[in-house]
């Protein structure tokens, strides 16, 4: 009786090990979030909800307050409903919006409050001034979805994407209507790591460029292992993720960002691959050649915490 | 000899200007060529969209491919199946959607190469409404020069206003024309609309 039950224990410790050797790789975001989080989503509501007098802005005339702070209290309740809009270039900008949401909302609902009352306002190294022809447009944005109803988005958006230029906005730097849909917003991938590194507390690694995909060798366990550490935003290939039209394009380049929020390998050796983009989480399965295809940055963010 | 040129010349420009434009009376004629079908897929949409959400594309022009979007609570699955093969119908199975139903929907986008049929959302003022969107090809809308292009049709709930030239307006700022993906709608009829698109959704 004795030696069955060692044996069993025995097979028991045996398949134990076999299943933490041969158990396929998932990853999820898992951060130090309760030491890294500068402030939470209660304090932020506290004072958002403490606010009775917000006058109507003359920096944002189109911006009405009682809806800016009705925004702002759903960024703090659903972060992963912020959303770009459609046909925009806001992508970079709503990916890397995530950070201030989880980590210091009541950071950023300040931040909001104060770039509403002033015209101007101070977040991470940066002061961030919006010219006149950006403020005027903030709340006037139409047929973009849910953002039409989001000017403290729109605000958001137009503010980071006035503020930050990369090559990509030298032929087109000051704003005009409708070019929240052209190069005037739109972000290389040099661009997107400097934001990252100017506005939030944190420590940025990236790989990879604008035109020539990262070299690494296991990518889908690259991308997993780095989850464990940080947030993972990845720089890619719109067209061959979200087919547009039956035309395959002779030029392949990244054009879109998105939060890696899940990957993990299946067992018929394809992927599963979640992301975070227009306001809500997406899973595909795709091959590992394909999602090799497609990645042309990814950029690790992870908190400096504080002693 | 000068003459000859001159007007073979005019000939080449005008054919290649020809060649370049679809049919100015395209989607009217398409559209009262197929109506039936159309509203057809709209409604068989509609309804098993209200019982389960999800939007449906073919990937490529053989349409036997096709990209299904699963739509739950607070996540978007994004399949793709081959048609002939058995794995769609136990994915919709999986998923608790109509089988039967969608299935029957598929074919009938097939048969009318419907590529992309989804809900979308819009705004009038601050009030949040639905529409359906539809993108069709069709070879009248090939060409050598510019490339494919695809009819996409807008189904809204209510009559929409419309200006002279029959586009669309925004019914909450009639100053405004009605856009869908950057594009001006055009009027088929009172709560139908269309542009001619270089990308199907």
């Amino acid at each position: 009786m004795m030696i069955a039950t060692s044996k069993i224990k025995t097979v028991k410790i045996i398949l134990f090990i076999a299943f933490l050797v041969f158990q396929p790789f998932t990853g999820r975001a898992v951060l130090p979030a309760d030491t890294a989080r500068k402030s939470t989503p209660e304090q932020a509501l506290r004072y958002l909800n403490s606010i009775k007098d917000l006058q109507q802005s003359k920096w944002w005339p189109n911006v009405p307050p009682a809806l800016l702070l009705h925004n702002l209290k759903t960024f703090t309740i659903e972060p992963f409903a912020f959303y770009e809009g459609k046909t925009t270039n806001f992508c970079a900008y709503s990916a890397l919006t995530y950070i201030p949401l989880t980590y210091d909302p009541l950071g950023f609902a300040r931040f909001m409050v104060e770039l509403y009352r002033n015209g101007q306002a101070n977040i991470g190294k940066n002061q961030l001034k919006p010219s006149k022809p950006v403020r005027m447009e903030a709340g006037l944005l139409r047929y973009k979805g849910s953002l039409d109803i989001n000017p403290a988005g729109q605000m958001w958006f137009l503010t980071l994407a006035d503020h930050f230029k990369g090559y990509l906005n030298v032929f087109n730097r000051r704003f005009q209507k409708g070019d929240e849909n052209t190069f005037w917003a739109s972000t290389n991938f040099a661009k997107f790591n400097r934001m990252l590194r100017r506005l939030f507390n944190g420590n940025v690694k990236a790989r990879g460029a604008d035109l020539f995909r990262p070299s690494i060798k296991d990518l889908p366990g690259y991308l997993a292992a780095h989850m464990q550490k940080g947030l993972v935003f990845l720089y890619l290939n719109n067209k061959k993720l979200y087919r547009k039209s039956h035309k395959q394009s002779m030029i392949s380049t990244p054009t879109h960002y998105v939060l890696l929020t899940n990957i993990r390998k299946r067992t018929d050796g394809n992927i599963e691959f979640e992301y975070w983009d227009y306001g809500a989480r997406t899973v595909q399965q795709l091959s590992p050649e394909f999602l090799k295809n497609i990645i042309y940055g990814v950029s690790v963010w992870t908190p400096r915490i504080s002693k | 000899m000068k003459n000859r040129t001159f007007i073979s010349s005019v000939i080449a420009l005008a054919s290649i200007l020809c060649s370049c434009s679809y049919p100015r009376n395209f989607t009217r004629n398409f559209y009262a060529r197929n109506e039936q079908k159309l509203l057809a897929i709209k409604a068989d949409f509609s309804r098993l969209y209200a019982q389960h959400p999800f939007s449906v594309l073919f990937e490529e022009k053989t349409f036997t491919n096709i990209s299904f979007e699963f739509n739950e609570d607070s996540i978007k699955y994004i399949y793709h199946f081959n048609l002939n093969e058995p794995a769609f119908a136990d994915s919709l199975q999986a998923h608790h959607y109509d089988v039967r139903g969608v299935k029957a929907l598929v074919e009938e986008m097939q048969a009318i190469q419907c590529t992309w049929i989804a809900n979308v959302d819009y705004y009038e003022g601050l009030r949040a409404r639905k529409l359906v969107q539809m993108s069709v090809r069709n070879k009248a809308l090939n060409n050598t020069l510019k490339g494919e292009s695809y009819c996409t049709l807008v189904f809204f709930e209510t009559p929409q206003p419309f200006n002279s030239k029959g586009i669309f307006l925004d019914r909450s700022d009639r100053k405004r024309r009605r856009q869908i993906n950057g594009n001006v709608l055009k009027r088929v009829n009172g709560k139908i609309g269309y542009a001619i698109t270089k990308q199907y959704r």
